[in-house]
């Protein structure tokens, strides 16, 4: 199937060695074959005369010594000029077959000659005049046979040209091994890029671990160089990679598309035009037939460049042995889409996925997260909803490289699972900046709500007019998610048995978040006419409350970078520590201001009650806000003393 | 390979030829003090040798972007990809003549997601920094993957429904946040793999802005502009500054002076909490000058000045993108303003008047003038309008509706006018124009691409006319209450911004006393 998409391809040269390889071998069998013709003729002819035994050149040639003993001992004449033997058709078929096979080998090879004797082997068929099964006339065997000279053409007379010419094509391209590769043909030229491209596939084939495949032939044919791979041996998946002066062009074939598509992206450093990605149907495929070829053009004139790109696609087909089947366990763990980038990885980094599948594949990840996890990962769950997505993916490439150089370093498949284990161990205990991301989600509403507040005072200041139900109607909105938002927080602090003060943080800036609406449901009400200097005081607080939810935001995304990071993670978040202090302070003495104003001034009732009630609210939540920031200092200093 | 930096102190001019008009502008902006993101520039010379695949253009796109960076990251203090102060650039194309919307541009690469944190560390704004991821990864999705732009906008749409606000920009941080993670999904859905390393991101973009140069709108584009003698687009890649980071921040496109009348006083369009392709694409209708003037006073005044200095600084009327990032103005793009030809007379006249240009200087540069175009319809009787929009290109058109290139391209071909009635334009809509009497679109604003393209191939048009509901599919339209169907008549006045029913009377006036001002010129200046 493999040489049916090669030839399908328009890659026959790279065939040749194999078919002069398989016309010699059927040139063994043919001789054994008319042997055994002529041990049953003479059999026939005296049944009680010693036999030639035949036994070790059929096992020599390939072919089955048990089948024919029955047909040389089971031989007999009728009527003096013909001979019956028991499976005698199949062995003239086969004769003909074996011969058919010489020929074709020799027309790829010297397509006049090869035809010449194709014409012969259809005109010496011909000629045969048809029998009854399983019988021969001993003329037609003398002309099977024979090589009288006078007798016209015969058989084994083509069998001998066939294979004088078959001699002259491999020693034409007579193969041998560099390094590692099987070449024929080969100019001066063409070894160092062969050699490149076979010291890649060396690199990386002890990443196979066993799995068969990688095998390379070279074939030097008119103007370019053909390399061909066997990948991993899979029907219709075939890397050939034709070297010209100034070009290396890859074709590629494969079932899977994404696998395809990852192929390309492994060459990404090198300055290819890819075209294709067509779909493609050959005959005798499973999936219908259906597979899809990329070509890959690097033009280049530099040597180096060249050798470079050859390297790397040698070293990159190991990747592709199991791809898919790696990538479905992933996926059962991660995105689709993260299994393709783990993979990617994996394969960047020259560790692979083969290593992996060999320690286990899924079961050595569900093992570690039952040792690790039995009660903070459920079964079936995703790493990535209970890691967090880069925490997954990370650990997956531990989980990869772990295996792999266990493999290769010949260590202990125990300790390699231990390793694993601990890994995971270590990216639970990092969960607690999963679950920070979640209160950064809430200090980013509780900073919506301030805005729309900060921009319905100055639409009261300008004079225009707002759509204040809106505003509050939205508040609620927010509100009631953020609700649900706190929920899920706390339940999952408690799964993963997380920091307690995280739940207090988070608590803290529900509170907040419900302050702002109820100052949004206040603005709803409120008359409009409201006192200038009011309203300044009103701008200030609104300004102080978005900066103590940005303040809240920002420190906590530093909180999370702490454990891992750098000294100016810790100061970036006990700044922010500062900036919520310091706003709510602002608010303070902007509620003060605000109590005074109306205080002393000549506010209608509805208008005092409402300014004052906006102001608390607003003030409360920037004190609620600062509450956020002891906490959030108090885990800072936790996670540094630790 | 020699890459241009803008923003560097250096006054040094560079020619529209090597780095093309926007980046020629933009340096020279900079030279003049005013206030410009830094940027650099990669050469139009790479773009021919990198649409072919050279490999030598492509390891030297790969170092000038890796040179450029690093300038980038001295100037603005921050770093690509960074969790605590990530920089992010915009992947502009710029031919050496203007060609609007028709090559792509790339926004926001390099915000991976450890910059979406890191931008929440920097601005403690959780739901700009995923506004900046959604921006990145629709338009890397689009212009660099190929995926189809519809499918992000309909994503969008199915959101703002979905939480029941009105638009997208009154979704919650959770929601915008949610939103990225579906366009990811999407993206990934159709196996591509999303680079979360900035380097990756830009080099894709770079490539992919430097082969828009070929797509079928930019050669039909060039053909129709007789600008086939281009030799390619340069890449510019510039800071981004935001114009989503707030209320007090926002992003807007301006005209010195009235491009379709020609009137001496500055057109200004602004969107709050924006970005500037949210002005650009047509796809929001935004505020005018009174709005920058009431929330922004002091921007506003910035604006004006320097609005007047570049019509020194480059002698003609000129067309300015610009961004306001937390109460800092920014400039982004400057060009000679595209113009009506009566602006062109008007300008003319008031530029000798200001003493910007001498009678003689004015005159060359009305040679290329279609004169026969001065004269100026007018309605002959008032009508009453069936609906108003924004008037963006002056004139009166009367033409049969249709709604998309397609009938238009019908309907021209029987002999009668054509007006294209659409929902919204996009830059794909070229071939409709060049045979439409008149153009009339239910959103967008003055400086759409659209409106630009319009002014520029004179064609009266119309924009953000609310009134209007545009079935493209069924062939139909509703317009304040009435039924609109293919071949219906209409009459638009692009000046007012007003759309009748029906066929008009349209009678004919001509600037007599601009043209007399002319002739006055000539009778002085001698011939030479």
């Amino acid at each position: 199937m493999k040489s049916a998409i090669v030839e399908q391809l328009g890659q026959t040269d790279i065939l040749l060695p194999a078919l002069i390889g398989e016309a010699l071998a059927a040139n063994d069998r043919v001789k054994v074959r008319l042997s055994i013709v002529q041990a049953a003729t003479r059999h026939a002819r005296d049944p009680s005369g010693t036999g030639f035994d035949l036994t070790n050149e059929c096992r020599a040639a390939g072919i089955d010594p048990v089948t024919m003993e029955p047909l040389v001992r089971g031989a007999g004449l009728i009527g003096g000029d013909r001979m019956t033997a028991p499976g005698l058709s199949q062995l003239t078929a086969a004769i003909w077959g074996d011969v058919t096979t010489m020929a074709r080998a020799v027309k790829a090879g010297d397509a006049a000659a090869g035809q010449a004797a194709l014409d012969r082997l259809t005109a010496i068929q011909a000629s045969a005049v048809p029998e009854a099964a399983d019988t021969i006339t001993l003329a037609q065997i003398a002309k099977l046979v024979g090589l009288a000279e006078t007798d016209g053409d015969s058989l084994h007379r083509l069998v001998m040209d066939l294979h004088k010419s078959l001699n002259r094509l491999s020693a034409a391209h007579a193969e041998e091994n560099l390094a590692g590769a099987h070449v024929f043909g080969l100019q001066a030229d063409d070894r160092p890029a062969v050699e490149a491209f076979m010291r890649g596939v060396e690199q990386t084939r002890g990443l196979k671990f066993g799995h068969p495949g990688l095998a390379t032939t070279a074939a030097r044919s008119g103007a370019r160089l053909t390399i061909q791979n066997d990948i991993g041996e899979t029907d219709a998946h075939v890397v050939v990679i034709a070297v010209e002066a100034d070009a290396v062009t890859v074709t590629y074939t494969d079932v899977h598309l994404p696998r395809a598509k990852f192929f390309t992206r492994l060459f990404r450093d090198f300055p290819v035009q890819w075209s294709g990605l067509d779909r493609m149907t050959a005959e005798g495929l499973s999936d219908g037939g259906v597979f899809y070829l990329v070509t890959g053009r690097l033009a280049t004139d530099n040597g180096k460049q060249r050798d470079e790109f050859l390297e790397t696609i040698g070293a990159s087909l190991v990747f592709l042995i199991d791809w898919n089947k790696a990538r479905k366990i992933l996926r059962t763990w991660i995105s689709k889409a993260d299994a393709v980038v783990v993979l990617d990885w994996a394969a960047r980094h020259r560790v692979g996925h083969r290593g992996f599948l060999e320690l286990g594949g899924s079961e050595l990840v569900a093992s570690a997260v039952h040792h690790a996890t039995p009660q903070r990962i459920g079964f079936g769950e995703r790493l990535d909803h209970a890691l967090g997505r880069a925490a997954a993916v990370d650990f997956l490439k531990t989980v990869l490289r772990v295996s792999a150089e266990a493999l290769q370093e010949g260590g202990s498949v125990r300790l390699a699972r231990d390793r694993i284990e601990a890994d995971l161990v270590r990216h639970l205990q990092r969960v607690d900046s999963l679950l920070l991301e979640i209160v950064v989600r809430q200090a980013g509403l509780a900073r919506e709500i301030a805005a729309g507040m900060a921009q319905f005072i100055a639409q009261l200041q300008a004079g225009r007019p707002f759509d204040r139900r809106s505003l509050a109607a939205r508040a609620q909105r927010i509100e009631e998610k953020a609700d649900k938002i706190a929920i899920e927080a706390r339940r999952e602090i408690e799964r993963f048995n997380a920091d307690p003060t995280i739940g207090q943080i988070v608590n803290r800036v529900e509170d907040a978040i419900d302050e702002l609406e109820q100052a949004a449901f206040i603005s709803s009400l409120m008359p409009d006419a409201v006192a200038p200097n009011a309203l300044d005081r009103l701008a200030e607080l609104c300004a102080a409350a978005i900066s103590g939810a940005e303040a809240a935001a920002a420190g906590i995304a530093a909180a999370a970078d702490i454990p891992d990071g750098q000294r100016v993670d810790t100061e970036d978040a006990l700044a922010a520590v500062d900036r919520l202090i310091e706003a709510e302070h602002r608010g303070d003495a902007a509620e003060r201001a605000i109590t005074a104003i109306v205080l002393r001034g000549d506010f209608e009732l509805k208008t005092a009650l409402s300014v004052l009630e906006l102001a608390r609210a607003i003030e409360r939540a920037t004190d609620r806000l600062a509450g956020f920031g002891h906490l959030l200092r108090a885990r800072v200093l936790a996670e540094l003393s630790t | 390979m020699q890459i241009v930096h803008i923003a560097d102190g250096s006054t040094e001019r560079h020619s529209a030829e090597t780095i093309g008009a926007k980046a020629a502008n933009l340096a020279r902006m900079a030279a003049a003090g005013l206030p410009v993101p830094p940027a650099f520039v990669l050469p139009i010379r790479l773009c021919k040798a990198i649409v072919d695949g050279d490999r030598h253009a492509q390891q030297k796109l790969v170092e000038g972007l890796t040179e450029g960076i690093a300038f980038l990251e001295s100037s603005t203090g921050r770093s690509f990809g960074s969790r605590r102060q990530p920089l992010l650039v915009s992947v502009r194309s710029g031919a050496a003549r203007s060609m609007p919307g028709m090559l792509d541009t790339v926004l926001d690469v390099g915000c991976t997601l450890a910059a979406v944190h890191g931008l929440v560390r920097m601005t403690g704004h959780p739901r700009f920094a995923w506004d900046c991821r959604r921006r990145f990864l629709e338009s890397y999705g689009s212009v660099v993957l190929g995926i189809d732009r519809t499918k992000f906008t309909h994503r969008l749409a199915e959101l703002v429904a979905a939480e029941g606000v009105a638009s997208e920009q009154e979704l919650d941080v959770e929601a915008v946040e949610r939103l990225t993670k579906s366009y990811q999904q999407m993206i990934e859905d159709e196996d591509f793999v999303l680079p979360d390393e900035p380097m990756e991101q830009i080099e894709a973009a770079a490539r992919a802005v430097y082969r828009s140069w070929t797509s079928d709108r930019a050669r039909t584009y060039r053909q129709l502009a007789h600008l086939e003698s281009l030799h390619g687009t340069a890449v510019t890649v510039q800071a981004m500054v935001f114009g989503n980071r707030g209320l007090d921040s926002g992003a807007g496109v301006a005209f010195s002076r009235d491009p379709s009348t020609g009137a001496a006083r500055p057109v200004i369009d602004v969107l709050f909490d924006s970005q500037g392709e949210d002005v650009v694409s047509g796809s929001r209708t935004p505020e005018t000058e009174q709005a920058i003037d009431r929330s922004a006073p002091a921007i506003s005044a910035q604006l004006r000045q320097t609005l007047a200095r570049l019509e020194h600084e480059f002698g003609d009327v000129q067309d300015v993108e610009f961004t306001i990032e937390s109460g800092k103005l920014w400039m982004l793009q400057t060009r000679d303003a595209k113009r009506t030809p009566r602006a062109a007379l008007r300008f003319a006249i008031d530029f000798v008047n200001e003493g910007l240009l001498t009678p003689r200087q004015a005159l060359v540069r009305l040679n290329d003038l279609d004169f026969s175009k001065l004269t100026r319809k007018r309605l002959a009787e008032s009508y009453e309008p069936v609906a108003r929009g924004t008037g963006a290109s002056a004139g009166i058109a009367v033409g049969r509706a249709c709604f998309d290139s397609e009938s238009a391209e019908r309907i021209a071909a029987g002999g009668d006018p054509v007006m294209l009635v659409r929902p919204d334009t996009s830059t794909a809509d070229v071939a409709g124009f060049a045979i439409a009497a008149g153009i009339v679109t239910a959103i967008g604003g003055r400086t759409a691409h659209a409106a630009l393209v319009a002014r520029q191939m004179g064609k009266p048009c119309v924009v953000g006319c609310t009134a209007l509901a545009v079935d493209v599919a069924g062939h139909r339209a509703g317009i304040s209450g009435a039924d609109l169907k293919e071949g219906d008549w209409l009459t638009i006045d692009g000046e007012a911004g007003t759309i009748y029913l029906g066929q008009c009377k349209v009678s004919i006036e001509q600037p007599d006393a601009e043209l007399a001002e002319i002739e006055r010129w000539r009778s002085e200046v001698p011939a030479n």
